[in-house]
């Protein structure tokens, strides 16, 4: 019912926080449409996704996390950036940080809409690519980002040294099952695991923090499993193996790094 | 909280079909509150006796500290039930369910702000009378309008939590033109 995009930014938030099921319904969710239709609705939701890319990453950039570029801004980017923006390597370094705090994000999200969507055409849950991708854009847009907002804080703040130590150990405790799946040697391992971080020195801050993480990935599980009950109207048994296959793409991902970057092969 | 327990019919009163000449109302009525009241009970309940238990046990999950992690996501987890269903509660007093002898509206108020949706009888291509458990104890159900073929496109109208729902029902199918029972 709202109109206008502070109203609809607004209800959104709303839906997303109190109304998960709305929120990640694929309104008119119609599994045949024309390609016109079609293509308009990528389109749309490509919108959405990139907005909500850009929102989680400007604030990021703006406060100089994660941005590597120290080159001036490129001659074909000069009279662009003049003409619309101004001053061009102010406007290289911003888009150049956002292309960069964005990169985990889309690439998780990539992976997440393929296993997604390859267990629902395997269960034959799927009525569509285009339910699949409104799902994961929706669910990522919102929980995934907000997964890693709290974890970007949690890096940066100077109170929530052993919140993030927890959190980088259980980081690291899965990387090293990985390492030792692929039968990486020692020599070869870039992360090694330290010492177990005690989870008594927390303070009630960062419990507090640890506990709104742990909210956002169980509303991201949430909103995946409703995207496949509601928009591929998918059994619960269904929903469950595509959410299971969403919580295996750190897996693939991580396998995928160590094959291309070390050559490991599984053991 | 002015709510009617039961479906009233008011011959003489006022209101507007779809194409704005006013017409009176055949039936006219509030969806009840029971089961939202109850459901928002039990999740408080629920989620305070979780709360109560970990704050007893606090060495339940090892570590003070992850204990208390589970306790805060209890805690989360149960304001946003309770306050999804507060605002729910809350819309529901401000519903009322209206059929018309065109039509079927659903109105309601919030924040100073009107909202009404109406399909016209004509239109409707089917009809439908839900009743989960709760619904069915309390002897109430939820009665669904399609207009379309898609259940969330604007051609769905759903009067949810309405009293004597067999009433509604034959009141709007008994408007339906032939070809559509």
């Amino acid at each position: 019912m709202a109109t206008g995009r502070v109203g609809r930014a607004t209800a959104g938030l709303f839906d997303a926080v109190f109304r998960p099921s709305r929120f990640v319904r694929a309104p008119n969710a119609a599994s045949r449409t024309s390609v016109r239709s079609a293509l308009g609705r990528v389109r749309g939701l490509a919108v959405v996704f990139f907005v909500n890319v850009v929102v989680y990453a400007t604030p990021l950039t703006l406060s100089g996390f994660g941005v590597a570029v120290d080159t001036d801004a490129p001659a074909w980017f000069v009279p662009v950036a003049e003409a619309t923006l101004g001053r061009p390597d102010a406007a290289w370094w911003l888009l150049a940080g956002i292309a960069q705090n964005s990169a985990f994000l889309t690439v998780i999200s990539a992976l997440t809409l393929v296993t997604y969507h390859v267990a629902l055409v395997v269960t034959r849950s799927s009525d569509g690519f285009l339910l699949t991708l409104h799902t994961v854009v929706y669910s990522v847009s919102a929980y995934l980002a907000g997964i890693f907002t709290v974890l970007v804080f949690l890096s940066r703040a100077p109170g929530f040294v052993t919140a993030r130590d927890l959190v980088l150990n259980l980081q690291v405790r899965f990387i090293s099952v990985m390492y030792d799946s692929f039968g990486v040697p020692p020599s070869q391992r870039v992360f090694t695991l330290g010492d177990p971080v005690s989870a008594s020195q927390l303070s009630s801050n960062e419990t507090a923090v640890l506990a709104v993480l742990c909210a956002l990935v169980l509303y991201f599980a949430y909103s995946m499993y409703l995207g496949a009950r509601l928009n591929h109207g998918a059994g619960v048994t269904s929903a469950a193996l595509s959410l299971l296959a969403v919580g295996l793409s750190p897996v693939l991902y991580v396998a995928a790094l160590l094959v291309y970057s070390i050559g490991g092969t599984l053991v | 909280m002015s709510q009617h327990t039961n479906p009233r019919t008011e011959p003489n009163a006022a209101g507007a079909d779809t194409d704005g000449t006013p017409t009176s109302s055949v039936v006219e009525t509030n969806p009840t509150l029971k089961p939202t009241l109850l459901n928002l009970g039990g999740v408080v309940v629920a989620g305070l006796a979780v709360l109560g238990y970990l704050l007893v046990n606090p060495t339940l999950l090892g570590a003070v500290e992850r204990t208390e992690i589970v306790a805060n996501l209890v805690v989360i987890l149960t304001v946003v039930g309770a306050g999804r269903l507060a605002l729910k509660l809350y819309v529901l007093t401000k519903t009322r369910y209206v059929i018309t002898p065109n039509a079927v509206r659903r109105e309601y108020s919030l924040l100073y702000k009107t909202f009404s949706r109406e399909l016209p009888i004509a239109r409707l291509r089917s009809l439908e009378l839900r009743r989960s458990r709760l619904e069915a104890i309390f002897g109430i159900g939820t009665v669904a309008f399609l207009s379309g073929t898609i259940t969330q496109s604007p051609g769905h109208l759903e009067f949810v939590n309405v009293p004597d729902p067999d009433r509604v029902r034959s009141s709007v199918r008994r408007r339906l033109p032939d070809e559509t029972e």
